[in-house]
């Protein structure tokens, strides 16, 4: 069973999202926060990681994204960051060294249907 | 200049028929007549102002003719001189010319030898009056036009605004402090160094491209990033000087400084942009909601889905204060508020706001005491009022704990009618009390998680505070409360 980590500050989008990826037959852990899915990523050792950019604090996603390059245990997994403002939209995001600089795998642009999340995640899996 | 009617000739001769008999002749003719008997003498009246005419015998007792010569011509090298001299000395005579003698004339000739002479020199004179005349006079324009030169030297050293001009190959031609601070230039520029050696590589491409095209290309208006993101930042207007519309002289070059206006660009497009996700993540989570409802993902689970709907419930009402929160802060920023000042009592305010809160407070058992003043009152919008207490009294019961405490004190403090309002909630950490009020700003942490807020209630209570001329405090210690201190004007 693949194992996938969800990192939303936004608590519904959590519980949406763990309740229809369990129902797929993923194994789902969750993280609020940058801080504690950094930690989770770590522990937890999951196949995928679904970030959501979390804007309120700005560019906190991008943030794990970073870390998790840069550790050696997490740089492999696979990250699908969910976004409120696409790059198409003229908003960049990246805290990057530089412009092109890019952590991330994959984009979604919020609201992102079930469908649409389901059928990248397990086109990200190989699946 | 001695331009006057009556022309001047002087006579330097030491015999003295000669000299009587030519001051007759040519007084006749109507010209001022002056003689001298020695050379000496002669010379020192002809020194002593410019005639238009000086007769200068070649052979006197005292000092040659020729010498007399020199001493005026040294003085006036301009002046028109006549040697008089005897058939036997006419070598001498004719040497005199190359002295600069303007003509000899051998003794004896008649009154029309000499009243020809007389006018063809007087001719010569107005020629070299005349030409003296317009060489001053474009002196002074020269020195007219050097004056104006500086004049807008000193113009353009004045502007805020940059200037370059370039020739039209490249070399620097005229450029201004302006120009200077606003390109970042520390380096010394030399007039006549070409732009390639110094310029900020956005403008010098917008001023080859003039160069190479002129008539395609009639004008560029280009903005130049000196210093990312937004630190300075200008606008370039290049324009080609022509001459008759075809032939390019140069290129001219005004920096304008925008930065400000970036800057002001850039928190806009943030605001829009912050917004734009604010909205969105409840719509996603209420369309994440739904779906799992009308989909029946969880196949038959009813209090699972009850909940799903409570919670879109929730998030739909948080969109629609989201909305309304921006829409008023649109409005506070428009300036084009319309208000009603009215004599406002605080107290009544916040009595009306505690009662449409009083469900949750209940629901919590919030112990709410008040100490309200009725005689304190303010002239202002009952509307703005009763919209900062909403928002304070709102985040007072929402952030509370449960059995906690409200206590809203008021006084009088100088000109100021203060409002305390203190909770026992959550209270914030020191680094959150200055972000505050920032738009869109919440505090995060695992006890605010599951309230609902727009992150804009205390960007509106700052904004309307302010436009008011009042003042708002936080005092707060995380985990036990926070105090939140409003000054408004007494009116």
């Amino acid at each position: 069973m693949k194992k996938i980590l969800l990192v939303d500050d936004d608590v519904d989008l959590v519980e949406i999202n763990r309740d229809y990826l369990l129902t797929k037959g993923y194994s789902v852990v969750t993280a609020l926060n940058g801080r504690d899915g950094i930690k989770t990523a770590l522990e937890e050792k999951p196949d995928l990681v679904v970030l959501d950019v979390m804007m309120t604090d700005v560019g906190e996603g991008f943030e794990v994204a970073r870390a998790l390059r840069e550790n050696v245990k997490t740089r492999s997994i696979p990250i699908l960051m969910l976004t409120g403002v696409n790059r198409e939209h003229g908003f960049n995001l990246v805290v990057g060294p530089d412009e092109t600089w890019n952590p991330v795998d994959e984009f979604l642009d919020k609201p992102v249907t079930h469908e649409e999340l389901l059928k990248k995640i397990s086109q990200m899996l190989g699946e | 200049m001695t331009e006057t009617s009556t022309k001047n000739i002087l006579i330097i001769d030491d015999e003295r028929g000669m000299r009587e008999g030519m001051r007759r002749l040519l007084q006749m003719l109507g010209y001022n007549v002056e003689t001298a008997e020695t050379g000496s003498s002669g010379a020192a009246l002809g020194i002593a102002k410019e005639y238009d005419i000086y007769f200068i015998d070649l052979k006197m007792p005292d000092i040659s003719g020729e010498q007399v010569l020199l001493k005026i011509k040294t003085r006036y090298p301009e002046a028109i001189c006549v040697i008089i001299t005897a058939y036997a000395s006419i070598d001498t005579a004719v040497n005199t010319t190359r002295l600069g003698a303007y003509q000899y004339i051998p003794k004896p000739f008649t009154p029309e030898e000499l009243e020809l002479l007389v006018q063809r020199a007087m001719d010569k004179r107005w020629y070299i009056l005349e030409a003296r005349r317009l060489r001053q006079e474009r002196e002074s324009r020269l020195l007219e036009l050097v004056n104006e030169q500086s004049r807008l030297r000193t113009i353009i050293n004045a502007l805020d605004d940059g200037i370059l001009v370039v020739n039209n190959e490249g070399q620097v031609v005229l450029f201004n402090p302006g120009f200077l601070k606003l390109m970042d230039i520390k380096t010394e520029i030399r007039l006549g160094q070409h732009i390639l050696d110094f310029l900020h590589k956005d403008l010098r491409e917008q001023i080859e491209t003039l160069l190479v095209k002129p008539d395609t290309v009639t004008a560029i208006k280009q903005e130049i990033v000196v210093f990312p993101p937004a630190n300075l930042v200008v606008m370039a207007n290049i324009t080609p000087i022509l001459k008759k519309k075809s032939e390019m002289l140069g290129i001219v070059a005004v920096i304008r400084d925008i930065t400000e206006l970036k800057k002001l660009d850039l928190l806009k497009s943030q605001f829009i942009n912050m917004a734009a996700h604010e909205l969105k993540s409840p719509l996603t989570a209420i369309q994440g909601y739904l779906e799992m409802v009308v989909n029946k993902t969880l196949g038959d689970s009813p209090d699972t889905y009850e909940n799903y709907m409570d919670r879109s419930l929730t998030r739909t009402k948080a969109l629609v204060n989201l909305i309304n929160d921006l829409l008023n802060i649109t409005r506070l920023e428009s300036g084009r508020v319309r208000r009603e000042f009215v004599k406002t009592s605080i107290s009544g305010i916040i009595t009306e706001c505690f009662k449409s809160l009083q469900d949750d407070i209940h629901q919590e058992c919030i112990d709410v005491k008040l100490e309200l003043d009725d005689k304190i009152t303010i002239q202002a919008d009952r509307d703005d009022i009763y919209r900062i207490f909403r928002h304070l009294l709102e985040n007072a019961v929402k952030y509370n704990r449960k059995n906690g405490r409200i206590h809203v004190r008021m006084s009088k403090e100088g000109h100021y009618a203060l409002v305390s309002v203190q909770d026992t909630g959550i209270g914030l950490k020191e680094d959150e009390k200055n972000r505050l009020f920032e738009e869109f700003f919440r505090a995060k942490n695992d006890l605010t998680r599951r309230i609902a807020g727009t992150g804009l209630g205390l960007t509106i209570v700052k904004k309307l505070v302010d436009s008011y001329a009042g003042k708002i405090q936080v005092e707060s210690q995380f985990e036990h409360g926070s105090t939140f201190s409003i000054y408004l004007p007494i009116g």
